[in-house]
């Protein structure tokens, strides 16, 4: 490393000890091409730069060309996301949908074998809706999925411990709690039939926003669903942008 | 003379016993038949239809929920060989099927904060028909029965304390001999079941 003394300036003492700058890049893509084979693809990039500037002698050549180095790396692979991007939606002229391949969600009650009330892992995999719960996992074929439906459900969060909370607090306090302690949910009720051709009925409660995705994934997957109640999609996409 | 006096107390407690077993030897067959009732309902098959919510629109998942808590409830009832689901082809084969029809009279959705926040408002209800029948379309037992949730619980709680209406109100009613002819029931004559006072 070669040091011209010209060049070294004295960086001044921040006024915090340290100084981090962090960058995260975090992009999932859901290619339309690969909806015949039901594989979800997915980039996860990351990009993470952290500088820890200290008081010390540092060459301002140096400075910037390790900037100008980073920057070029990160347009370089914008560049590429944004490219790959455009060439799949270019090709196959469909819509991109940011559905995760595994969403956590709350089984209400109806999924086969699976005990009501529990939470775990949804995803799609191998043309099968699949539930995982600690180390059981239930797999039903997406193809037996016949009708789909969502709708909003607005709970009390917070359990039996909270409700017992609520009622123990003096001069009506509960009740002022319970005027915030509320969150909206989707519910995602499935109609599919078993081998005997007999109904099941399963009910999932997920995420406000995440039913309409995992609405969609599973009718491009191959489930059917009698009518896509697009407004709750519309709603929920733009309740999603609102909190970005 | 006393011990013949024991004696005699001895001789006719004997043969008391002897009158009472013997009795009871007479009525076990009487007992029997009482108890063959119930055996006889043992053999019923059930089937559940979809719930129709043709009259009322109901929320996806609380019908979902209606359907699939009514399948649990009426398993643990034990008065029927099999429950089968809507469009079990296994129900075919059965020789002695009825079949229960859910239709939804009355919906309220309420809502969970309004309860915890007003204790008076805000309850679920649901209100539905139930209507057993036989394969050939011959009403067994038709009822209104309630489902509601007035203060603490989820709103989906009401098709769990529906279901378990359903499921005792049948769990009540004396079946027929499935290879007896079904006489028709009037139509007009409801029973009508409220569980409200009784849920939280």
């Amino acid at each position: 490393m070669t040091t011209d003394r010209q060049n070294y300036i004295l960086c001044p003492l921040p006024k915090e000890p340290r100084i981090r700058f962090s960058t995260i890049v975090n992009t999932t893509i859901y290619m339309p091409s690969a909806k015949s084979t039901g594989l979800l693809v997915t980039m996860d990039i990351k990009l993470q730069k952290r500088e820890v500037i200290e008081r010390t002698l540092m060459t301002h050549s140096s400075v910037r060309t390790k900037a100008r180095t980073t920057l070029a790396a990160t347009f370089i692979v914008l560049g590429l996301i944004v490219g790959t991007l455009a060439m799949a939606q270019s090709s196959n002229g469909g819509n991109v949908v940011d559905f995760k391949p595994s969403v956590h969600a709350t089984h209400i009650l109806g999924f086969a074998g699976t005990p009501a009330n529990t939470s775990g892992t949804l995803a799609i995999e191998d043309q099968s809706l699949r539930f995982d719960h600690k180390k059981t996992v239930t797999l039903v074929r997406i193809d037996t999925i016949e009708n789909i439906f969502l709708c909003e459900q607005d709970k009390q969060v917070g359990g039996i411990p909270m409700t017992l909370g609520k009622a123990a607090t003096p001069f009506g306090g509960g009740r002022v709690v319970s005027l915030f302690s509320h969150k909206k949910y989707d519910d995602v009720t499935l109609l599919y039939r078993d081998d005997d051709g007999g109904l099941h009925a399963a009910v999932f409660q997920v995420q406000q926003g995440q039913g309409a995705k995992l609405m969609e994934a599973l009718v491009d997957n191959g489930a059917r669903a009698s009518a896509i109640d697009k407004s709750t999609t519309q709603r929920t996409t733009e309740t999603h942008n609102a909190t970005k | 003379m006393r011990p013949n006096k024991r004696t005699t107390t001895g001789t006719f407690l004997r043969l008391l016993l002897c009158a009472t077993l013997i009795a009871f030897g007479g009525m076990q067959p009487l007992l029997s038949a009482q108890t063959s009732g119930p055996a006889n309902s043992k053999e019923w098959s059930l089937q559940l239809q979809e719930v129709d919510d043709s009259d009322v629109t109901v929320d996806p998942a609380f019908r979902a929920a209606i359907y699939e808590n009514l399948l649990t409830e009426l398993g643990k009832t034990g008065k029927f060989e099999h429950v089968f689901r809507s469009g079990d082809r296994r129900a075919n084969s059965e020789s002695s099927l009825l079949v229960l029809k859910i239709s939804v009279r009355k919906f309220n959705a309420g809502s969970e904060t309004e309860r915890a926040v007003t204790t008076f408002a805000g309850a679920t209800k649901l209100k539905v028909q139930s209507q057993l029948q036989t394969r050939d379309g011959q009403i067994v037992k038709n009822s209104l029965v309630d489902g509601n949730v007035r203060f603490l619980g989820s709103n989906l709680r009401a098709t769990h304390n529906l279901a378990r209406n359903v499921a005792n109100i049948i769990k009540k009613s004396k079946l027929p001999d499935p290879n007896v002819q079904v006489p028709k029931e009037d139509h007009a004559s409801v029973d009508r079941t409220s569980n409200s006072a009784s849920q939280i």
